[in-house]
């Protein structure tokens, strides 16, 4: 039991790699239920009409696409079945970089830029940023991300405030996050929002779920693999569903050695002490 | 003036901007609401000035580092260089180019992806050496993240239904309501926190210190 | 395997900075050092975008000479570089200050007190109940001003459970989190790198 507690920091290193890897190598098959905070985002999407302008806020940075990439490119899929129209937005200064490599590698890459989707760039400014777009949207981003005038596409004719909008669409694991699209957009508007977030930050939104200023979230890589196979498309989060499990194991087992002290070392302590005053009561020593 | 200015400046751009959130779209009001849009405009251009601070401190320390050829020059000059690079090809040649969707694809990007995956490491060492329990308090802390991450990851659907359905009412009612009450409480506090920069009690965002 | 330049360099950065968790390493400074200046270059060329997109145009091709004044405040933000005149900067930052607070204000009373509030009262169900009692359990343990003794003390003391678990549901997506990043590199570096991955 003491050799157990005393693992050396490069063993556990080894044993976290092998067991992140080696579902990846031999995948095992874990069934994956849909939850339902998935489910409603994606009935949520599913109920836009065709022709419907969506916002897609693209508000991730290649340091959490890893989460955030499977989630934006497996909605993208989905609004392209949808054929609604999609501008996509960044308030995140490598969002526009994100918002390309996505295009590029879904259904939309098949259709016409301009018409059915367009990709706005990136606007500096955070919240007061997100404020400006919502009551400003082509003053606020008077460009696409290439610097051709916006209004001269075709996709952004009668496009003024965040009213002509049926649903933003944002992913977004920082600042800013669906927070600020709820202070500044639903408020006013009341604007249809869907929110994929970080696995950190779904218990920071929850509250916003549940008072309905979000209509649904999309939470780490296990809602992006749900929503990869709601789409029928399975892919990278999908493929890593597995080995998210095990590593959930391995710090579970983890913790468990570290508080088996703690756990025997109470028992002890309650024995001692049923022994200590049963001693008393025959006028023992204490 | 140098301080009392910038504070009054603060404070009616601050109250333009609150007002034009509540007033109505009466006309002798437009005023207020086309104050608010033209801020809120000029906000971006000069965010986007900001920005470009880091870079200048980045500058500023490392041509420093470089001139005065100090341990770690090397490794200031590929910073410097490789800034300068992005800066000249970006702004030159545009984003589309190869050589910048080069550098951002297969440095930037790989380099940001696993900063923040590195962390894995720390939490696994963490969960091993320090998540005690030594109070019921943090016991019931550590039981919640063990159900929790059951609940969130198909395993715990696998062992038993139970997780997911414990995982998600944990996060719609206990979680919601701690968080809604820190929630709350922290917007209590930027509102307090705003009276007390327009009152010039709190001028540390001047680089002042009260 | 892959044979592409740009994956063969992914792949060594992704090596170069995992290896800092073993131990800092020259290597590991090289890609520490790239990334930041390439970062820091990326932010000066979208900063540019955005006063030119925004900015510069409306100004140059359409006669729109208001813009001069966001231009000129933004140019004043580097008097902080020069002593003597550093004092300027302060007028900038103002106004940045001044845009920020009124956005943080407006939208906290809104979205983040008044709808609250209102999501919390509804009672429909057990539920609702149970978390009506608990946002009003957690809110009393806020109350740091009166030590609250009695019966009534049960009420903040509840509280701080209910905070308890939601710290550690925070706890635990936390790590869901991490892990899932990790596994994205993984993925990379056995994926489109090695190719050993299906």
């Amino acid at each position: 039991m003491e050799r157990l507690q005393s693992i050396p920091k490069a063993w556990i290193y080894v044993i976290l790699l092998v067991v992140l890897a080696g579902p990846l190598l031999k995948p095992i098959g874990i069934p994956i239920q849909i939850s339902d905070e998935v489910r409603t985002s994606f009935n949520a999407i599913d109920s836009l009409a065709p022709g419907s302008i969506v916002v897609f806020g693209f508000d991730y940075a290649p340091g959490s696409a890893a989460e955030m990439e499977p989630q934006a490119l497996a909605i993208l899929e989905h609004l392209a079945e949808k054929q609604v129209k999609v501008i996509g937005i960044s308030f995140q200064a490598q969002g526009p970089q994100m918002a390309e490599k996505a295009f590029a590698n879904t259904a939309w890459a098949e259709k016409e830029y301009g018409v059915d989707y367009i990709n706005l760039g990136y606007r500096a400014g955070g919240q007061a940023a997100v404020a400006a777009f919502a009551s400003d949207i082509p003053g606020t981003f008077s460009t696409d991300y290439s610097g051709k005038p916006s209004t001269s596409f075709p996709i952004m004719q009668g496009i003024k405030t965040a009213a002509d909008i049926d649903m933003i669409i944002t992913i977004a694991p920082g600042q800013p996050g669906p927070e600020d699209y709820v202070r500044q957009v639903y408020g006013t508007y009341r604007t249809r929002i869907i929110a994929g977030v970080p696995a950190v930050a779904i218990t920071q939104v929850a509250p916003y779920v549940q008072a309905g200023q979000i209509e649904g979230i999309l939470g780490g890589l296990p809602g992006a693999a749900e929503y990869e196979l709601l789409v029928e498309k399975p892919g990278t989060a999908v493929a890593a569903m597995d080995a998210q499990s095990l590593a959930h194991l391995l710090i579970i087992i983890l913790i468990i050695l570290r508080n088996i002290p703690n756990f025997f070392g109470a028992k002890q302590a309650h024995a001692q002490s049923v022994s200590n005053s049963t001693q008393k009561g025959r006028g023992g020593r204490s | 003036m140098k301080t009392t200015l910038p504070v009054a400046i603060m404070t009616v751009i601050a109250l333009i901007i609150i007002l034009d959130f509540f007033v109505a779209d009466a006309p002798s009001v437009q005023w207020i609401k086309q104050s608010g849009l033209v801020l809120r405009s000029w906000g971006i251009v000069i965010s986007a000035f900001a920005m470009g601070l880091g870079a200048v401190n980045l500058l500023r320390r490392h041509v420093v580092t470089i001139s005065r050829r100090e341990s770690g020059a090397f490794y200031s000059v590929l910073l410097v260089g490789s800034m300068l690079i992005m800066i000249v090809v970006g702004i030159g040649a545009g984003q589309d180019s190869p050589v910048y969707d080069f550098l951002f694809s297969n440095i930037l990007s790989p380099a940001s992806a696993t900063m923040y995956a590195s962390i894995a490491f720390y939490i696994v060492t963490a969960a091993y050496r320090s998540f005690s329990a030594k109070s019921l308090e943090s016991w019931v802390l550590l039981l919640t993240a063990v159900v929790v991450m059951l609940g969130k990851a198909p395993i715990g659907a696998a062992i038993s239904g139970f997780f997911p359905v414990a995982a998600d009412w944990i996060q719609n009612i206990p979680n919601t309501a701690g968080m809604r009450a820190i929630m709350m409480g922290a917007a209590l506090g930027v509102v307090s926190n705003a009276v007390k920069m327009f009152l010039g009690l709190d001028r540390t965002y001047l680089g002042l210190r009260d | 395997m892959s044979l592409d330049m740009g994956i063969w360099v992914a792949g060594l950065v992704t090596l170069a900075i995992l290896s800092h968790v073993w131990k800092e390493n020259p290597f590991y400074r090289i890609a520490e050092h790239l990334y930041v200046g390439i970062s820091a270059g990326h932010a000066v060329v979208m900063a540019w975008g955005n006063i030119r997109d925004t900015a510069v145009k409306p100004l140059a091709e359409e006669g729109q000479l208001v813009w001069i004044i966001p231009i000129v405040l933004g140019v004043l933000l580097y008097a902080r570089y020069f002593k003597g005149v550093a004092w300027i900067a302060r007028f900038p930052v103002a106004v940045m200050v001044g845009i920020g607070t009124g956005v943080a204000v407006r939208g906290a009373i809104h979205g983040d007190f008044v709808q609250q509030i209102s999501a919390t009262i509804r009672v429909g169900s057990v539920n609702d109940i149970l978390l009506l009692v608990f946002v009003a359990a957690s809110l009393s343990y806020f109350f740091f001003s009166r030590t609250i003794k009695g019966p009534v003390a049960a009420i903040p003391q509840l509280g701080r459970v209910v905070l308890m678990v939601a710290f550690g549901a925070a706890f635990g997506t936390t790590v869901m989190g991490r892990m899932a990043l990790l596994i994205g590199r993984i993925q990379f570096v056995l994926g489109d790198w090695l190719g050993v991955m299906k």
